[in-house]
């Protein structure tokens, strides 16, 4: 078995006495999609935290690449290829759309180097690049994102406004991007066009993804495996269909409703 | 030793009861309010004017003390929540301390505009609780005399600790304000006025701090600086209770009080630890319990709630940012100031412009905020002190019978000891890898408090009171003005250019991203700590150079020039011209460097930004459709214009400066009266209510400044009017020009924007 390319095993986490994550284990194959699932509170986001570096877990450790990252600063394991999302905005709310992908860009190819500061004092740093204005083109169009490409973000809708943040982290070319409620506040011809950029992304460049999602449709019909959780614990990990079946989870999770009524919002 | 033990109990009780009041509003309404010293001061004044004052009513004691800290310091409190802290609860952290910066600069001055007595002689010993001098053998405590004031302030004390543990734990009120305190959603939930608890608590924390300002009075004078002290004390104490724990902080005061005095007790006579010592100590403990804070696990990060205004918002209903300008326009600004530049030698004699050398050096100086807090986001009040080490560090260069004499040129040991002022910044820096941005503003309030009283008290530095000399560059000799303004220009210059260049390019970029979400930042790839060292080094650097040439131009550097108290106030004209404007930058340096010098002058540009900056945004935030904010506009133009031809009139020595300031004033006001005419609209309010606050504007106006050029207190106008000033554009990082410009373009981008949605909308119709 080869090495996956994103691993965390044993991870624990408290906030002030609450259990937030409690030996979880997660293992993202290359290009593959791992969907996580779980209700408010489950600890979805914590593990992204972990995961990306901006919660220190009390034990359990993070591989990235076969690397062991678990002590590593966030943009050192985004520089080793892996990127996010935040369920909570965090746009650059001062940048134009273009300039978030343009800046994504730019800080995976080391310009923020001393060399890079100086070229930047001297005026030369201002101009982009051939190859950086196509990735950008590419990436803007791929989300839809065109129309509002010069508009600075704080002055945009919500929903778009999440698809900046997918487009953020695609921009750096990441070979795994973690994705927390991507969908959350998009209608439903965006979220179509959420999913069907995401199997593009994944088709052309191999990207693995790990998908947090109330949609559950959405994370069902997009995942090679899913992982619930409940109460920092993961409740089972398995295929889509396995999770449809279990009766652990109609039991915790879906309650007796039929699957794909879609979820609460944040 | 049990002397040295009480007096610092004392010192103690008095910082505790200060910093229970900086907690208990902090945790409120989180607006961490610098100007606390100041307040105390203020009550202490009020105070004195009420029992002491030869001319005030002289009340005795028992009437005056409960007049002042029970009647008046609330009200205060209940007026600065009302008309500044409430605004604040939602404003990003920066602005929020911005805005009480700012009124740590205005109101000071505004006190001594109302009680002229302040500027006129210095009051040693006001009265406390008790009359001074104390009774010298009031209790005896293990064989050792406690005086009548030390037993007054130990019993205060204790009354403050016994009676905030009772209210907060047993009484509705106090269970309310903890609810509130602990989780302000949650208690807004469960029906709890939220904002009555924040007003109470401004109330009380007020009251607190003027108790605390009146005890301190006898201790140290009514002196306004003395009181930074009992400012830094008060953070000290707080920053051991981790800006939440009461009885922490209570506690951390106490003992800081206890080992400053005890410290006097063992001082040694001679040597480097002689001087300064007991004034740095605060600092020294804050230092220490920030290190042990920040290495513990999570560090000392951000504050949290500035995540849940960020996301209660989604970011939106502030104003939106503006897409960058193309074109002439963006070159329009650059093309006026360097032409302005090389105008200003041919209009002015030599006189002025030496003056604008300094200002331009100053701008230089305030360059340096336009790195750090403009582009970083940080708030740093060691500007002042970088520049004072590149000054200091430069006149030692360059002087034949110093130690740390060089023998090289003048120029080059300016560039040095900009150099020498760079690993000072990078120190200053490091804590960020830990701590949030505002145990970072108290950590530089620190750090420029202990230099000042560690460092420039010797006498290698303030020499007698003299100062150090600092020849100018190139040989060139004090009277060879235009040569001395050509050096500094271009040094501006060049900084500035640099500083442009960086910003359109990908650091700009970074410096961007690091202000809105270091989370995003980090998680981008983006290194947060080696951005913001880059950032202070840099600073550092430019700081020190325009301090070096600073001193240059003035031919001596005197520590008062580099008093933490004017870096306060760099701080708000900055802010009031343009965080992020490098013109903004050199208005500032050119305002403050004209300020002492011609009355009239900064009277006509206070008015200048009276009626430009405060009548627009009066009108322009909202009345701008109202025929009513067009009269008050062109009422505000016509009266500030007037005025200013009056004072004109009234200083015998009119020269270029004031025809020309008095023709922006016109300018200004005619323009945006002309403006707003051609948009016209249709009135939405009562034309009365816009006049009043017009006519208001102008009637303080006129009176401060007729009232005011009679006596010795007129140099405080500028300095009230830079406190508002950055009180007022806290949230506009690009300065006063630049707001009303902005505001302007943003109609046009928004209209734009709705048309657009509105086409787009009629689209979806037709398509359905
Ligand atoms: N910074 C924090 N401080 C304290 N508790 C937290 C923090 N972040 C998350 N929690 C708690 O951890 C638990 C998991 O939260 P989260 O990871 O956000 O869940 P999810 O994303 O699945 O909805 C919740 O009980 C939440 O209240
Ligand atoms: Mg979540």
């Amino acid at each position: 078995m080869t090495t996956p390319l994103l691993a965390a095993t044993g991870i624990t986490v408290h906030f002030s006495g609450v259990v937030a994550l409690d030996d979880v284990a997660l293992t993202v194959p290359e290009g593959r999609t791992i969907g996580l699932v779980g209700p408010n509170g489950a600890g979805k986001t914590t593990l992204f935290g972990v995961l990306s570096g901006l919660v220190r877990p009390r034990s359990g450790s993070v591989t990235l690449r076969g690397t062991d990252v678990t002590r590593r600063s966030p943009q050192a394991r985004a520089r080793l290829g892996l990127s996010r999302t935040f369920q909570r905005m965090e746009l650059f709310t001062e940048l134009t759309v273009r300039e978030h992908l343009v800046l994504a860009q730019r800080v995976r190819d080391g310009r923020q180097s001393l060399v890079g500061f100086a070229r930047d004092l001297s005026g030369a740093g201002e101009r982009p690049g051939r190859s950086e204005v196509a990735t950008v083109e590419a990436i803007l169009d791929l989300l839809g994102l065109r129309a509002v490409a010069e508009r600075p973000a704080l002055s945009l809708p919500l929903g778009t406004g999440r698809l900046v943040e997918v487009a953020r982290a695609l921009a750096a070319e990441p070979s795994v991007v973690l994705l927390d409620e991507p969908s959350s506040g998009l209608d439903p011809h965006e979220t179509e066009q959420l999913g069907e950029a995401l199997r593009r992304v994944r088709a052309e460049r191999g990207t693995a993804f790990v998908l947090v999602e109330h949609n559950v449709e959405f994370v069902l019909a997009l995942s090679d495996r899913v992982t619930v959780l409940d109460f920092g614990r993961v409740l089972v990990e398995g295929t889509p269909d396995d999770v449809r079946a279990s009766a652990e989870v109609q039991a915790a999770y879906f309650g007796t409703a039929p699957v794909g009524t879609g979820g609460e919002t944040p | 030793m049990t002397p040295y033990i009480i007096a610092g109990l004392v010192t103690g009780c008095v910082y505790a009861i200060s910093a229970l009041g900086l907690v208990l509003t902090y945790t409120s309404s989180r607006v961490f309010n610098f100007a606390h010293g100041v307040v105390a001061w203020t009550v202490a004044v009020v105070y004195y004017w009420l029992h002491q004052y030869s001319h005030g009513p002289r009340l005795p004691i028992p009437v005056a003390a409960p007049l002042a800290i029970l009647v008046f310091a609330p009200l205060l409190g209940l007026v600065l929540n009302q008309v500044l802290f409430r605004r604040l609860t939602d404003a990003t952290p920066t602005v929020r301390l911005v805005s009480t910066v700012g009124l740590w600069v205005a109101l000071p001055a505004l006190v001594k505009i109302v009680f002229p007595f302040l500027v006129e002689k210095e009051i040693f010993q006001p009265d406390g609780l008790v009359h001074n001098p104390p009774d010298p053998q009031f209790l005896r405590v293990f064989g050792t005399w406690v005086n009548s004031n030390q037993f007054a302030v130990i019993v205060s004390a204790v009354v403050i600790a016994v009676g905030a543990t009772l209210v907060l734990r047993l009484t509705p009120v106090g269970l309310a304000t903890r609810a509130a305190v602990d989780h302000p959603r949650n208690a807004a939930i469960h029906g709890i006025d939220t904002e009555r608890v924040t007003a109470g608590a401004w109330m009380a924390g007020t009251m607190l701090a003027g108790l605390a300002g009146v005890l301190f009075a006898p201790l140290v004078g009514l002196q306004e600086f003395a009181f930074t002290l009992l400012l830094v004390g008060s953070f000290v104490a707080v920053v051991i209770g981790r800006m939440s724990s009461l009885p922490l902080a209570f506690v951390g005061a106490v003992a800081v009080g206890i080992l400053q005095q005890v410290w006097v007790k063992f001082q040694p006579e001679t040597g480097f630890f002689s001087v300064g010592m007991s004034a740095s100590i605060p600092f020294l403990v804050m230092v220490v319990f920030l290190v042990v804070y920040g290495l513990r696990s999570g560090g000392l990060r951000r504050e949290a709630f500035t995540r849940d205004a960020r996301a209660a918002g989604g970011g939106h209903g502030e104003v939106p940012a503006l897409p960058p300008s193309h074109g002439w326009r963006r070159a329009a600004g650059p093309i006026v100031l360097v032409a302005v530049l090389a105008v200003v030698p041919a209009v002015f004699d030599s006189y002025w412009l030496n003056i604008f050398t300094v200002g331009v050096a100053l701008g230089i100086v305030y360059l340096s905020y336009t790195l750090v807090a403009g582009e970083g986001g940080i708030i740093s009040l060691a500007q002042v002190t970088f520049a004072g080490i590149g000054a200091f560090a430069a006149a030692r260069f360059t002087d034949v019978a110093d130690s740390w004499h060089l023998g090289v040129p003048v120029w080059v040991a300016i560039l040095l000891a900009a150099l020498v002022a760079v690993p000072f910044g990078l120190l200053v820096a490091l804590p960020s890898l830990r701590i949030g941005d505002l145990y970072l503003a108290l950590l530089t309030v620190g750090f420029a408090l202990l230099v000042q009283e560690f460092v420039w008290k010797r006498v290698e530095f303030e020499n007698f009171g003299a100062g150090r000399l600092l020849p100018r560059p190139f040989g060139i000799s004090l009277d060879g003005r235009t040569e001395m303004y050509v050096v500094v220009t271009a040094v501006f210059l060049v900084c500035a250019l640099l500083i442009v260049n960086l910003r359109r390019a990908t650091a700009g970029l970074v410096f961007a991203a690091l202000r809105s979400s270091e989370a995003a930042a980090s998680t981008t790839g983006i290194s947060v700590v080696r951005a913001k060292l880059v950032l202070f080094a840099v600073s550092a650097f430019v700081a020190g150079l325009g301090g070096a040439l600073l001193g240059s131009t003035i031919g001596t550097v005197t520590p008062r020039s580099f008093d933490v108290l004017v870096g306060v106030v760099w701080l708000a004209i900055i802010v009031t011209w343009g965080i992020r404007s490098v013109t903004g930058a050199l208005l500032a340096g050119i305002l403050f460097a004209v300020a002492p010098f011609k009355i009239a002058a900064i009277l006509v540009l206070s008015l200048l930004l009276a009626v430009g900056g405060f009548g627009a945004r009066i009108v322009l935030s909202g009345a701008a459709r109202r025929p009513g904010g067009l009269a008050g506009l062109a009422g505000l133009a016509v009266v500030g214009g007037g005025l200013s031809v009056l004072m004109w009139d009234r200083t015998s020595d009119a020269t270029a400066v004031h025809i020309i300031l008095v023709l922006v004033v016109l300018a200004v006001g005619v323009g945006v009266a002309v403006r707003l005419h051609r948009r016209g609209g249709a009135p939405t309010t009562t034309l009365p209510v816009t006049v009043a606050v017009g006519l208001a504007t102008v009637a303080a106006a006129a009176w401060t400044v007729t009232w005011s050029l009679s006596n010795a207190t007129v140099h405080e106008v500028p300095t009230v009017l830079f406190g508002l000033g950055a009180i007022g554009l806290a949230r506009e990082p690009r300065g006063v020009i630049q707001d009303l410009v902005d505001r302007q373009r943003l109609r046009r981008f928004q209209d734009q924007e709705r048309r657009e949605e509105d086409a787009l909308a009629l689209d979806a119709g037709v398509g359905r």
